[in-house]
């Protein structure tokens, strides 16, 4: 008995060593999440303006080019789910805040819970941002281990990533995501629309779920005196015209159907606005960092008008 | 709590040490740790299902005595408990199928019947523990076995926590006897044990996760790829299932063998069969057997004439395909393989193949490879009903398939997946002579070369790990 424990932990030990390291990363290098939650508290008193959402968001609305103090809330694949969770845990904390920014759209309003990315972001939330995540089982013991939730693969290319670049955080003090530059830019458009669309599609129209979770964020607003604005972010030409057409007609009249009964929603559909060209973005459904700039100031305009 | 989850790799070395430290004084020392241990594994999935469990395990341990003790009501009591256990199958599992398929017909006849469906939750291991159940109590009832007289030896023979949720489903004239016995540490065992645990979580973690992703996309999107691809599609599924169900019960039976128990073999190598006879031998051998054991050899096996032989295997596939699930695409599945199945029957055919294939010269090389390869395939198209979600999208894909685009160089090609499943296959050949690939493979080997070559499969699982795919059996 102690001869076959003992060979085993002998076989197993490199393979802890390796494990304990990636957790020590995990636990110890700053990611987005860790770093917005240490900026936030900095943010309570001044900020005005919120931005949830998704990467759409995350990466294509910048809070330097607003009037008003903003802060970008949003994260890579942040789900309505995850949206209701984020502004329940902070919406008292921000004392002065008059606006927040939702993006309501085709990849976000069939969303499910427990998306394949979802699966391991939501260790996250609930470890670096000390939110309560209901989809985290209370015996689920990944929450402990988050080098598990991803593998090997992974954990291996954001240590490498670490190491050559000092940091793994694409994120600025604002909580914009920074990494969506022209440099970086995909090449071709059109074919990665094409992998996007299809990747994206989940078949669904139904909405309900994600319906309730808007509602509840927009009756706590309007219990605060909060504007609530959805938004619809400007996607390239390929995207939109690739996704399900009548899916993102019933998106939009479900956005105009929330406009219509809450005082406090107004509804900024820019999936095929003119303004932006396909050179404004860094691949099929995100804008780059210029693109950013450029919808930062209409999302801007468009709230001022609201905030009159 | 699934076997390839971190939770496990805490639970299992826990159960391990606290087993053979400290619950080892006596025999039932051991079965009510295992029983407390298995009832927590179980409640980790839905601890609500616990009481089914328990009320089954109840029910059949008190019909068994019943059974015993009546001189005149024995078939009453046995036919009481098959109905009882049936109906939990039916309400848990098949209760929306004949909903819907009731409300279809009677539309189909031009009546608008109001009917609805239950939101069912399908409790985790119910085909199962249903089947270890009716296994005893048909043993009982046949006078194969004395019903037991310890409630918690029983409810271990039901809950045994590594073949709780996906088998194999075992018999009591087979394990009962392991766990009424004091079990003694074992050195080689447990090393056993470990090596085919290793070998289950490669087949989980290396081959069917890693096919799962092209077979999720392939199948997810049938109409956007060309006939070629779709092949591709059925051929990974193929190894997806395999590795995924296979690897499953090699966990089960490696965990089980670390304990001092013996489970039933559940798989040997069916994809080295040569006829489809030989496929359903050494595939899921644990459900068919007991098929062989509890309807077959009842309904008359293969006495009688031939159309009553042809009947009863007709009704062992058909059942066989049920079980799986409730929709049409198990039963047109299990219909097909009968299909496969009925030329080997007429012809007398079914019975050429008993032993492992090892061939001896070119030509019976040839021979076998010709004959493995078109059964794989055989097998594999039949497949496409079982993972397809409905009958409809099945025939699309075959629609899809079987046009001239079949002729075509598929775009979905995973070199690399397709060389791990190639590796895969070549140990699984060296070692098909033994319970499991890895039992004897590279034993001969220097001593440094054989942990190398374990810790690579080790590594490999790392490096795969992470992929998030369920075991597709516990849908069962």
């Amino acid at each position: 008995m102690n001869t076959v424990i003992k060979k085993v932990l002998l076989y197993l030990m490199p393979l802890f060593l390796v494990f304990i390291a990636f957790e020590l990363f995990y636990q110890l290098v700053p990611n987005d999440y860790s770093v917005k939650n240490a900026t936030i508290p900095k943010k309570y008193d001044s900020t005005e303006i919120l931005i949830f959402g998704n990467s759409h968001n995350f990466y294509g609305l910048n809070p330097k080019y607003f009037d008003k103090p903003t802060y970008n809330l949003a994260h890579i694949s942040q789900s309505l789910y995850f949206d209701k969770i984020v502004f329940d845990n902070y919406i008292d904390k921000f004392k002065n805040i008059k606006c927040i920014i939702l993006n309501v759209e085709y990849t976000s309003l069939s969303e499910i819970v427990d998306t394949e990315e979802n699966k391991w972001r939501k260790y996250y939330y609930q470890t670096y941002m000390n939110l309560e995540v209901p989809s985290i089982n209370k015996y689920d013991f990944t929450k402990y281990f988050l080098s598990s939730t991803r593998n090997f693969n992974v954990n291996t290319k954001l240590v490498l990533r670490y190491l050559k670049e000092g940091t793994i955080v694409d994120c600025d003090q604002n909580g914009f995501g920074i990494n969506y530059t022209k440099a970086k830019k995909i090449a071709l458009l059109k074919k990665d629309a094409l992998t996007r669309v299809k990747s994206i599609e989940d078949n669904l129209i139904n909405f309900d779920d994600n319906i309730v979770r808007i509602q509840s964020i927009i009756d706590t607003c309007q219990k605060r005196g909060i504007k609530v604005i959805l938004v619809n972010m400007p996607v390239s030409s390929y995207f939109s015209e690739g996704v399900n057409q009548l899916k993102q007609k019933r998106i939009q009249e479900t956005c105009s159907k929330l406009v219509r009964n809450n005082y406090n929603v107004s509804y900024l559909n820019l999936v095929k606005d003119k303004r932006f060209t396909n050179d404004d973005f860094f691949d099929a459904d995100h804008l780059d960092t210029d693109g950013a700039t450029k919808c930062s100031k209409v999302v801007n305009t468009f709230i001022n008008e609201r905030l009159k | 709590m699934l076997f390839n989850k971190i939770e496990f790799a805490f639970f299992f070395p826990l159960v391990f040490l606290l087993y053979w430290y400290l619950f080892n004084k006596n025999v039932k020392q051991q079965n009510l740790f295992l029983l407390v241990v298995s009832f927590f594994f179980f409640a980790c999935f839905d601890w609500r299902f616990l009481f089914l469990l328990l009320f089954s395990i109840i029910l059949d341990f008190s019909i068994a005595h019943k059974i015993y003790n009546s001189k005149h009501h024995k078939k009453r009591w046995l036919w009481f408990s098959i109905l009882v256990n049936l109906c939990f199958l039916g309400v848990f599992k098949y209760c929306n199928f004949f909903i819907d398929n009731f409300s279809e017909t009677l539309s189909f006849f031009g009546f608008k019947p109001n009917v609805w469906s239950l939101q069912i939750i399908l409790p985790v291991g119910i085909s199962f523990y249903t089947f270890h159940g009716l296994s005893y109590i048909i043993d009982v009832y046949k006078s194969k076995i004395k019903p037991v007289e310890s409630l918690v030896d029983y409810s271990l023979f039901v809950s045994f926590f590594p073949l709780l949720v996906a088998g194999p489903i075992e018999r009591a004239t087979h394990l009962l006897p392991h766990i009424q016995s004091k079990r003694h540490f074992d050195y080689s065992k447990t090393v056993d044990g470990l090596r085919q645990i290793l070998w289950g979580l490669v087949k989980k973690i290396v081959i069917a996760d890693s096919c799962a992703t092209y077979v999720n996309l392939i199948f997810d999107n049938p109409d956007e790829y060309s006939g070629s691809s779709l092949v591709m599609g059925a051929i990974l599924f193929s190894f997806q299932i395999y590795g995924d169900f296979s690897g499953y019960s090699d966990i089960a039976l490696g965990t089980a063998r670390m304990l001092g128990i013996e489970l039933l073999q559940n798989f040997s190598f069916p994809y080295f069969s040569r006829d489809i006879a030989e496929f359903w031998r050494r595939w899921h051998i644990s459900l068919s057997s007991w098929f062989r054991d509890y309807v077959y050899i009842p309904l008359g096996g293969s006495r009688g004439s031939k159309w009553q032989n042809i009947r009863n295997v007709f009704v062992v596939f058909m059942l066989s395909g049920f079980w799986h699930g409730a929709n049409w695409t198990f039963v047109i599945y299990g219909f097909i393989n009968f299909l496969y199945f009925l030329p080997l029957l007429l012809f007398r055919k079914n019975r050429d193949n008993l032993t492992i294939v090892n061939p001896n010269n070119l030509k019976s090389i040839l021979i076998t490879i010709f004959q493995v390869f078109s059964t794989f395939m055989l097998v594999s198209l039949a497949r496409v009903f079982f993972r397809s979600q409905s009958v409809g999208d099945a025939m699309m894909y075959f629609k899809r398939m079987f046009s001239s685009s079949l002729f075509t160089f598929p775009e979905i090609f995973p070199k690399t997946v397709l060389g791990y499943v190639f590796l895969f296959l070549c140990i699984e050949w060296i070692g098909r002579n033994d319970l499991f690939a890895l039992e004897k493979f590279a034993m001969n080997w220097k001593k440094p070369y054989r942990i190398a070559f374990y810790y690579v499969l080790t590594l490999l699982i790392f490096y795969f790990y992470g992929q998030d795919y369920q075991f597709l059996y516990f849908q069962f």
